[in-house]
């Protein structure tokens, strides 16, 4: 007798359960956010994208008033974790934050299952300033020399990169376009073994983020040619821009981005882009993210929105001349 | 004399009170995960990398290194016990570590385990101290063309690794090599063999494939023992490791230490690739190596001594080039570039109290380690003892979500049931998985690093031999290739001759 009220006691505690979750407020906003929100990072931890979305992810908290956590969700070269938030609810519980590989992979890997308007931006959180360099031995002091010598001499100096496809790849095809200087590309499978190859001699050359190559800069076992970036770098004043030397469409630093899924709701994107913006703008974190190789740019959806699209334009224009994917 | 000077000025940072004791939580949180199949010190620092912006960054180092290097410690706890690597680099020691734990020496195996690697991370870190300049350098050294000779080389290591059947061991060494290509095509972005699977296309992960081929298939195939009761011997035979033990493991510790070291210095899987060789190496220098794969102790002290000094070694290419050559050592990165500190080749020059302090607390943590985890074998080895309907479905649970917690990815945990099921079906017809998964661990980079270096050459194979490092390592994989196929064509003539004696 006793155990049967004990069951049957549990099965009403059941039944109230399963009723609270349908009478959980719709996601229409005015409530958002009840539950923890998830940012999702699609590559493994540890580089520019994860540590900025670390460093942010307390502050977002305290603003949003619900925990606010990072995963990493990798595999595919990003598309499982992008895919994934393409496929979660539209409910702005499930944030994804990229760097530029969300733009082209879609352009390099045909059929890939996500395309880049199925997704709403939040924040174009910022990007990482990069640096065409050379090894300190090598003839080239200026980026004009490096130009000259590949011009003359097709197929005879090599330019690593990350990969096939990669944010690198599609930087470099862009580099020998405009430029009109020639090189063999050499995929090394990832930004590590790139910096490796240089300093050792492997290859010619390579554009990398200043944050990998700052160390060797300062220490002069490395030289930079030119800063792929609207802005000379603090530290290093003393590099050209890519604006500078005439050629400002190689502007290729990798950028960082907050989506969520399209059809969120517009109350919720507004939530969030909120958040985002006044978390960038606290001063202890915008050091913090600085401090990690991130260059503010802090912009709210509209204007994401544009400049991912200029990216789109951008990148097509390269995939289609490099037959890249096809 | 400056060395231990600086030493001294290590000791102190490493001694303070607050630096202890995060000390002590990273090697406790590292041994605790490292036991934990699938759990591994990625997804545990990036976790914790928040908590170290508040802190100096010598503590936040502290703590994060003894996170990495205590799981390494606590890697070889399941291998042994379960016959479940929790990572790759453990693989090997659940060739004879299980063997022996099912011959009732478990506590043997756990303490070789441990006391080898505070052996060799105390050398590792000797070691480091003195040479992490000019290592770096060296490492530099490494391109493509010396990344294909050296996985060339340990490619003719496959033999040692079998048990029984060299053919045996080939095939499944050809196995790993055909797996190893599916994904992404390294140089043209292609995919090969993924059928649509986006998760497929990075490749098989190791990880995955170690837990199902070993872990997965050993709880399916012991399902059908444990009924009749034969899994493990119920007497357990010593806690520590006896004098005969200590005789045996001596010089594969040395040797595993030296040997694991160098291979940290190189970016990519080197604490699996450092297991692996120290491995066959014993294996090669044994006077029985038939006893190999049988509960041989030093098939335990070898390994699991050189994945714990290349630990060691993998600091080198981060603190005096600044490149971290797997993902922990870009966490690590990320946690010195929040406070300012880039670490390149003037990091040990700018940040003496940071370089040394952190070394010093290896040290300190090194010992700890060892303190911690001597008594634990008392509790692991009876885990033994709890029934097999509870141990099993545990077993399996923990796998699941170690898997899980790689990448978060629900496909691997489907790769890892799979190879669970390839695995039991390979073991029923005498095929063994070590040899498969060396060849998916170096497939991949010898593939990758040869077509590196046809384009660097522009597709000329002198390459490998006009570099001093490559060349080197090009004779000794030749001459090791013809050596082991010797004494096959001699006896196979002896025995020939004999006949026609007859």
């Amino acid at each position: 007798m006793h155990r049967i009220y004990k069951r049957s006691s549990m099965v009403v505690l059941g039944l109230v359960i399963l009723a609270g979750a349908f009478f959980i407020p719709g996601a229409d906003g005015a409530e958002y956010p009840t539950k923890t929100i998830q940012i999702i990072n699609p590559f493994p931890p540890g580089a520019v994208t994860d540590i900025t979305a670390r460093i942010m992810s307390d502050k977002l908290s305290s603003l949003l008033g619900q925990a606010v956590v990072v995963v990493n969700k990798t595999g595919g070269g990003g598309a499982v974790g992008i895919k994934a938030v393409k496929d979660a609810p539209a409910d702005g519980y499930t944030v994804l934050i990229v760097p530029p590989p969300f733009v082209l992979i879609p352009l390099a890997r045909k059929g890939i299952g996500y395309a880049v308007s199925d997704f709403t931006p939040i924040n174009f959180a910022g990007n990482n300033p990069s640096v065409m360099v050379v090894k300190k031995d090598a003839p080239w002091q200026r980026l004009e020399q490096l130009i000259a010598d590949a011009n003359k001499n097709p197929g005879k100096f090599t330019f690593g990169t990350p990969g096939t496809g990669t944010s690198g790849h599609f930087g470099m095809e862009l580099f020998k376009m405009e430029t009109g200087a020639d090189f063999i590309h050499v995929p090394l499978g990832g930004e590590a073994p790139v910096a490796t190859a240089i300093l050792g001699g492997n290859i010619h050359t390579s554009i990398i983020a200043l944050g990998t190559a700052r160390a060797h800069l300062e220490a002069g076992t490395l030289r930079a040619l030119v800063v792929t970036a609207q802005n000379r770098a603090k530290e290093f004043p003393a590099v050209p821009t890519v604006v500078e030397k005439g050629y400002p469409t190689i502007n290729i630093s990798p950028w960082f981005i907050f989506l969520v899924r399209a059809n969120t709701p517009p109350a919720i994107v507004d939530r969030l882009a909120r958040a985002f913006k006044e978390a960038l703008q606290d001063k202890e974190i915008a050091g913090k993210v600085e401090k990690a190789g991130l260059s503010i740019e802090n912009r709210g959806p509209e204007e994401t929105a544009k400049f991912l699209a200029q990216e789109h334009k951008k990148w097509s224009e390269v995939a289609r001349v490099a037959k890249i994917g096809q | 004399m400056s060395t231990l000077a600086n030493l001294g000025l290590g000791f102190s940072v490493a001694l303070e009170p607050t630096n202890l004791l995060f000390c002590f939580i990273g090697v406790f949180v590292g041994t605790f995960i490292g036991v934990l199949p699938g759990l591994g010190p990625i997804a545990t620092i990036a976790l914790l990398l928040p908590l170290t912006f508040k802190m100096a960054p010598a503590t936040a180092i502290i703590m994060l290194a003894g996170i990495y290097y205590g799981a390494m410690y606590g890697g070889s706890t399941t291998s042994i016990l379960v016959n479940i690597p929790g990572e790759a680099a453990s693989v090997v020691t659940c060739l004879d570590g299980y063997q022996m734990a099912r011959q009732g020496r478990a506590g043997p195996a756990l303490g070789i385990a441990a006391f080898g690697s505070f052996i060799a991370g105390t050398f590792g870190l000797v070691a480091l101290m003195l040479f992490a300049p000019i290592l770096g350098a060296a490492a530099l050294r490494f391109g493509p063309p010396e990344y294909f000779a050296m996985t060339f080389l340990g490619l003719t290591l496959v033999s040692y690794l079998s048990r029984s059947s060299v053919p045996k061991a080939l095939f499944m060494a050809i196995l790993g090599l055909l797996l190893g290509t599916i994904g992404m095509d390294p140089i043209s972005g292609e995919e090969r063999f993924t059928y649509g699977s986006l998760t497929l296309g990075d490749g098989l992960g190791l990880v995955p494939v170690a837990m199902g081929m070993f872990g997965i298939a050993e709880v399916l195939e012991n399902l059908g023992m444990t009924l009749r009761g034969e899994v493990y011997e119920k007497k357990i035979k010593g806690l520590l490791p006896n004098l005969k033990d200590w005789k045996e493991s001596f010089w594969p510790i040395v040797r595993g230490s030296i040997v694991g070291f160098f291979i940290g210095i190189l970016p990519g899987p080197s604490g699996a690739m450092s297991s692996f060789a120290s491995y066959a190496m014993e294996k090669r220098l044994s006077r029985h190596p038939e006893k190999f794969g049988g509960g041989a102790i030093e098939g335990v002290a070898g390994p699991e001594s050189a994945n714990n000094a290349a630990t060691a070694g993998a600091f080198i290419p981060l603190l005096s080039l600044g490149i971290p050559s797997n993902i922990v050592m870009a966490l690590f990165v990320g946690a010195l570039m929040i406070h300012g500190i880039q670490p390149g080749p003037l990091f040990i020059g700018n940040y003496p109290e940071l370089f040394w302090g952190v070394v010093a607390s290896m040290y300190v943590g090194n010992v700890l380690l060892l303190v911690l985890n001597l008594p634990l074998i008392g509790i692991w080895v009876r885990v033994l003892k709890v029934p097999y309907a509870i141990l099993y479905p545990l077993i399996f649970l923990f796998c699941l979500i170690g898997v899980y917690s790689l990448n978060n990815n629900v496909a691997e945990i489907f790769i890892m049931v799979i190879f669970g099921i390839i695995g039991l079906v390979l073991r029923r017809v005498g095929f063994e998985g070590a040899p498969f998964l060396l060849a998916l661990v170096l497939g991949p980079i010898m593939e990758s690093s040869l077509r590196q270096s046809l384009l660097i050459s522009k597709g000329s194979f002198t390459i490998f031999f006009s570099r001093p490092v490559a060349a080197v390592l090009m004779v000794l994989s030749l001459t090791c290739l013809i050596t082991s196929l010797i004494p096959a064509f001699r006896t196979k003539r002896e025995r020939l001759a004999a006949e026609i004696g007859d």
